[in-house]
């Protein structure tokens, strides 16, 4: 391209007007180029044979012997079919939230609707380790309370935690428990965003509630349902590490090992620093291709996308 | 990995092995075995140990009591391992009764003066600096006698003795050495902490299976070795607590036992044996 000085000036004129704008922006860039960029550079070593006495740039180079390993892993198609299930699983719930907001939004705003806000959003406020204590002990065969309401009526209560078919159940449920209300949010806050005209023209067109749920606010909610299920889509393989592997047990691991709890005590605990870098780049490069994929198909089909 | 008859054996494809998982198997059938033992973390463990209304456990694998069951603790008797179905007795431990580690002191390449600093490692392998880097300060801890004999205090109230140790030591980490002729001089009380754990070591010293020793692996053999018994290990421990809790021990052994040679258990051996022999030819 030909260099254009008036463009230029213009530009920077533009900024030179909206400094104040600039400077406000500043600490974020500064932020991310620290955090988010400069340690990319540490991906290296998952191409290298990483030694710590070496560092990172005096290790030698190890090509992709790493990725090879781990696609000829015993633990690839096991970790991979374990981290996708559970994060199908949990993308399914995705409407739940839409929902409780959508029936939020049908209540009278009074103090009972915003008392079941809270409500709904508190669990959100629980650690995932104290959360996944309070799961062990309420699952409790023996001393929770499923096993006492099941020994009421003299049968005894399925072992949650001990089992390897119900593990994504009861890890997707306890999510959807835990962060409905909040990440429903959101969506109560795009609802009040409606112009009330819409509802009156509705009203005087004889609309009954159902038909404003399904002609005005479920379209209202469009854009930025789409835009959360993109974001949702991009981190798929990102399975949350903490809560899966706070509910790890021999019973339940073969269903309960994911990439990143792998990538965990391959890396961390036996110190296979290359190896586990490069479990998970790859897990990352799956991401990233994934959030473009679908930000295209919803570009095609709704002209909703994140760029 | 265990040696017998002076080689190096996997134990968990071993017949004692699967003879094993057979009784516990039957004792979970019949709800001798806690049905969370598979589940539960520590802390809901120890609840069960410590249970304040009554003692609930009736028997468990575990350190000496004052330091698991609480307030139980003069309720519990510690046993000799019990017979196994071949009639044999065995345990897991150390025969020789020492534990030789490595890499306890390092000095860091960047040290300008390591002459100085292995000067003052040297210093821990004395007799007295050994002894209070395993149970704690002389005059907080130990107490030196006047006929130049030492023994330990008591520790403070509703503490157990080895909790207070480890607050107060190195304890099983850090270099150190002690004489056979200044050991004698260790009088310890044969009825708490570590005085105890010696009078208990007595009931199954005999029966204690040879541990694999701690051997030197080369750089490559290193490399392989954490995959390895990440994913090895991780099925064992997998495939027990099925075989445990829901049975088809003999049905299922042969898959198990192709399952891991697939996962590489062959090579896994090869290195340990490798290692081994190794080990045992240094003069």
């Amino acid at each position: 391209m030909k260099s254009d000085p008036i463009h230029f000036s213009r530009k920077f004129g533009q900024i030179k007007q909206n400094w104040g704008l600039y400077t406000l922006l500043f600490p974020a860039v500064v932020l991310t180029l620290l955090f988010a960029y400069k340690p990319m550079y540490g991906v290296l070593i998952a191409f290298k044979d990483y030694s710590p006495a070496l560092g990172i740039g005096g290790s030698p180079w190890a090509g992709f012997k790493y990725f090879e390993k781990f696609f000829n892993s015993y633990q690839f198609s096991a970790t991979i079919k374990n981290t996708l299930v559970i994060s199908v699983y949990s993308l399914i719930t995705f409407p739940i939230p839409i929902m409780l907001a959508l029936m939020v939004n049908q209540m009278r705003p009074n103090r009972f609707r915003r008392f079941f806000q809270t409500i709904s959003y508190m669990p959100h406020f629980i650690s995932t380790v104290v959360m996944v204590g309070l799961m062990m002990i309420l699952f409790s065969p023996s001393t929770g309370l499923l096993g006492n309401m099941y020994s009421l009526f003299g049968k005894e209560a399925p072992d949650l935690m001990g089992s390897a078919g119900l593990f994504s159940s009861v890890y997707v449920w306890s999510d959807v428990w835990q962060h409905v209300g909040w990440d429903s949010i959101i969506f109560i806050a795009a609802l009040s965003a409606v112009d009330p005209s819409l509802y009156e023209a509705a009203t005087v067109d004889g609309a009954s509630r159902m038909h404003k749920i399904r002609y005005i606010d479920i379209p209202m909610l469009m854009p930025t349902a789409i835009t959360l299920l993109i974001l949702r889509v991009g981190g798929l393989l990102g399975v949350g590490f903490e809560k899966v592997y706070l509910m790890q047990n021999d019973l339940n691991i073969t269903s309960s090992e994911i990439l990143s709890t792998y990538v965990y005590k391959i890396g961390l605990l036996s110190s296979q620093y290359s190896f586990s870098s490069a479990i998970n780049l790859f897990n990352t490069v799956i991401n990233f291709i994934l959030l473009i994929m679908v930000n295209q198909i919803s570009k095609k089909l709704s002209e909703n996308s994140l760029w | 990995m265990l040696i017998k008859d002076g080689k190096a054996i996997y134990s968990p494809v071993s017949e004692e092995f699967k003879e094993g998982l057979k009784w516990e198997n039957k004792l979970y059938a019949e709800g001798l075995l806690d049905k969370e033992v598979f589940t539960q973390d520590d802390t809901m463990r120890s609840a069960k140990f410590q249970n304040p209304d009554a003692p609930i456990v009736g028997f468990t694998y575990q350190w000496t009591p004052d330091a698991v069951f609480g307030k139980w603790s003069d309720q519990y008797v510690t046993i000799p391992p019990i017979t196994g179905p071949d009639g044999k007795r065995y345990t897991i431990g150390n025969p020789i009764g020492m534990s030789l580690n490595r890499n306890e002191l390092l000095i860091t390449t960047s040290s300008k003066y390591p002459e100085v600093a292995a000067r003052w490692a040297d210093q821990f392998y004395t007799n007295e600096a050994s002894i209070q880097n395993f149970w704690g300060a002389i005059g907080t801890v130990i107490k030196k006698n006047d006929d130049s004999t030492y023994t330990l205090m008591d520790p403070p109230a509703g503490t157990s003795a080895d909790a207070w140790y480890w607050d107060q030591s190195l304890r099983d980490f850090g270099p150190k050495y002690v004489s056979p002729s200044f050991e004698q001089k260790i009088v310890l009380n044969p009825e708490s902490g570590d005085g105890l754990k010696l009078q208990l070591d007595k009931l199954g010293s005999e029966y204690v299976t040879e541990p694999f020793p701690n051997v030197m692996y080369t750089s490559e053999e290193f490399e392989e070795l954490p995959t390895l018994t990440t994913d090895i290990d991780g099925y064992v421990n997998t495939m027990r607590s099925q075989f445990i809790s829901k049975g088809g021990i003999d049905e299922g052994w042969e898959d198990y036992v192709k399952q891991l040679n697939k996962m590489g258990l062959e090579k896994l051996i090869k290195i340990r044996t490798d290692a081994y022999s190794r080990y045992m030819s240094v003069k």
